[in-house]
């Protein structure tokens, strides 16, 4: 079984202790979502899943073997990692930017194959920015940017996609059509970690919620399960407005909840 | 459709084509009115003769280095600006640019120049190479971009400073002349000594920042998208220090300080690359060798009393040019 655990992973940034013992599982076909209250330490973990931070304690393991053992382009090729507000610093066209995503593929002197343009229409094709093809991808809205980033990470065929708030800032028609394409590829085999903060998008889409607070996991379970039990109302310190919608169970945020004591 | 059509073939091909041509005709211009087929049969039998010696010592190396020194400013300036993710990077910006001046202008301070011939280039490579040592020593072992660039800016000053007080103190007015003469940049009276000397650096260099094109590539998404396409960072970072380092370094060192080739060719050459900051790398190189050969050749043919200082002209021209690229580049990047 193809699976990218964190077991007990520890990360300090001096005397701050960014995560504390924390552990996460995904497995291939599994699209997992990453909740918690800002600074729960949600991007670190992702990063530290990514390979791309090392833990002060604990391991990363990628089917049983350490992460740290791999060589950084064969991690590449397995894990893809979308970065938050991911954009590009020149004004590349959306094709080139997603053909970064194979750069891991590609020998050193090794000019673009068959396979690369292959994967790399596929990519295209699948997010919905081939008509983009040509445009710059730092003229491009919101919504078309992130599908753009996607492209590229999905264009690197990686078993594992790790995706921090890639929802973030869009309209609500974007956000599922990037939810739509996680799922996706969930469906077709892929490991899915996305970080999120919409309860609504959380529950339907997700096979199973980890909810980090403090830098550590707090609860780990069935989306559902999560809800009855009343942990995703703990973790944010809010009263829930639940219901059922076409067979499936809905929370919008209503009210902050004094009692809980909320810091922020 | 343009952007899948670019392919960088075509553009090298043709900046390798204008780069030759710009060198035999570098090699064909000067005072001494030579006739080309005497010039280049004088150069091919080799002797003593005046005309063999001409072709040989004087403009032969002088259009070889033009070559090699546009080369290394073209590419050394894209490949920092790719890192920085900044259009404003230039050569220079690491420290080694003024390192190398400092530790030329010494060897003119204390009057070691006249005495042996390739002192003066050997100080400049060596004060590059401490440059890269303090920086180093500023930035730490594993140096965070910015960290880095500080470091360079914090060498710059520092080498400047020194500059500035051996002009202050020097001996006379001559020297103080010559010092200010070199640090204007120029390739005249070089031999191939200077040559022989400054190419094995500057080769090592300019491999040393072709080979980071695929990292440069990735870094156009910034540093953590980067790293996790499997680019290391720290790897990358040393590369460009160290391959600026002996690359520019050894090209100050026979040259002097020549500006604005390396800020301004890879504008030029990023708008034909579809603006990927790894395909830029090898063209801006040959961009900058074509730019800084038509310069020399210009210093030789424009009628002034005393020849103009290579440096000088390329500032000249290339200020005005800078400021119409930033107003460009202002209505592109918006």
């Amino acid at each position: 079984m193809i699976r990218l655990e964190a077991r007990d992973v520890t990360v300090r940034i001096g005397s701050r202790t960014l995560l504390d013992r924390a552990g996460l599982a995904v497995a291939a076909g599994e699209m997992v979502g990453l909740i918690g209250p800002n600074g729960a330490g949600k991007s670190t973990l992702l990063t530290v899943l990514a390979g791309l931070r090392s833990p002060a304690e604990g391991a990363v393991l990628l089917e049983d073997r350490p992460l740290s053992g791999l060589e950084a382009r064969a991690r590449a090729r397995a894990i893809g990692y979308l970065e938050q507000g991911s954009m590009a610093h020149w004004p590349l066209s959306v094709r080139h930017t997603v053909a970064l995503g194979r750069l891991p593929h590609r020998g050193p002197l090794a000019g673009e194959g068959a396979d690369d343009r292959a994967a790399i229409q596929s990519a295209m094709r699948d997010c919905g920015v081939l008509q983009l093809a040509e445009q710059t991808v730092t003229t491009l809205s919101g919504g078309e940017r992130t599908r753009a980033m996607l492209a590229r990470v999905l264009a690197g065929q990686p078993r594992m996609i790790l995706a921090d708030e890639p929802v973030a800032g869009l309209d609500p028609a974007h956000q599922l059509q990037v939810m739509d394409l996680l799922k996706q590829r969930a469906a077709a085999g892929q490991g899915v970690i996305v970080v999120l903060h919409d309860m609504a998008l959380a529950l339907r889409y997700c096979h199973r919620l980890v909810c980090l607070a403090g830098g550590a996991v707090v609860a780990d379970g069935a989306p559902l399960d999560l809800l009855e039990r009343g942990t995703l109302a703990d973790i944010y310190g809010v009263d829930l407005l639940t219901g059922r919608h076409e067979g499936q169970a809905y929370a919008l945020p209503w009210r902050l909840n004094r009692e809980v004591g909320h810091g922020g | 459709m343009i952007g899948n059509m670019i392919r960088t073939g075509p553009l090298i091909a043709s900046l390798t084509l204008l780069m030759l041509g710009l060198l035999v005709l570098s090699f064909l211009v000067g005072p001494a009115d030579i006739a080309p087929l005497e010039l280049s049969q004088a150069l091919l039998a080799g002797g003593d003769s005046p005309t063999a010696l001409v072709a040989r010592e004087i403009r032969l190396p002088r259009a070889v280095l033009g070559a090699m020194v546009g080369f290394v400013l073209g590419l050394s300036g894209a490949a920092l600006q790719g890192l920085l993710r900044n259009p404003l990077a230039e050569p220079g910006l690491l420290g080694t640019s003024g390192a190398a001046a400092f530790g030329a202008v010494c060897v003119i301070y204390f009057g070691i120049a006249g005495l042996a011939g390739l002192a003066l280039p050997l100080a400049g490579i060596a004060g590059a190479l401490v440059a890269v040592g303090i920086v180093h020593l500023i930035a730490g072992r594993e140096p965070g971009t910015l960290t880095l660039v500080l470091a360079g800016v914090a060498v710059t000053a520092l080498a400047s400073a020194f500059t500035s007080l051996a002009l202050n103190l020097a001996p006379n007015a001559h020297a103080a002349l010559e010092i200010a003469f070199w640090l204007m940049g120029s390739l005249t009276d070089r031999s191939l000594s200077h040559v022989g000397l400054a190419l094995p650096f500057m080769l090592a260099g300019c491999l040393v920042l072709l080979s980071q094109s695929r990292a440069l590539d990735a870094l156009a998404l910034g540093e953590c998208t980067a790293a996790s396409l499997g680019v290391s960072l720290p790897r990358v970072r040393t590369a460009l220090v160290l391959g600026t380092a002996l690359a520019v370094g050894a090209a100050v060192s026979v040259s002097g300080s020549i500006g604005f080739v390396g800020l301004v060719v890879p504008h030029l050459v990023r708008s034909l690359v579809a603006q990927r900051p790894g395909a830029a790398l090898l063209p801006s190189g040959l961009a900058g060798a074509c730019l800084l050969l038509a310069g020399d050749i210009s210093v030789r043919l424009l009628p002034t009393n005393d020849e103009l200082k290579l440096g000088v002209v390329t500032a000249l021209i290339g200020a005005p040019f800078f400021l119409y690229l930033l107003t460009r580049l202002r209505r592109e990047m918006r």
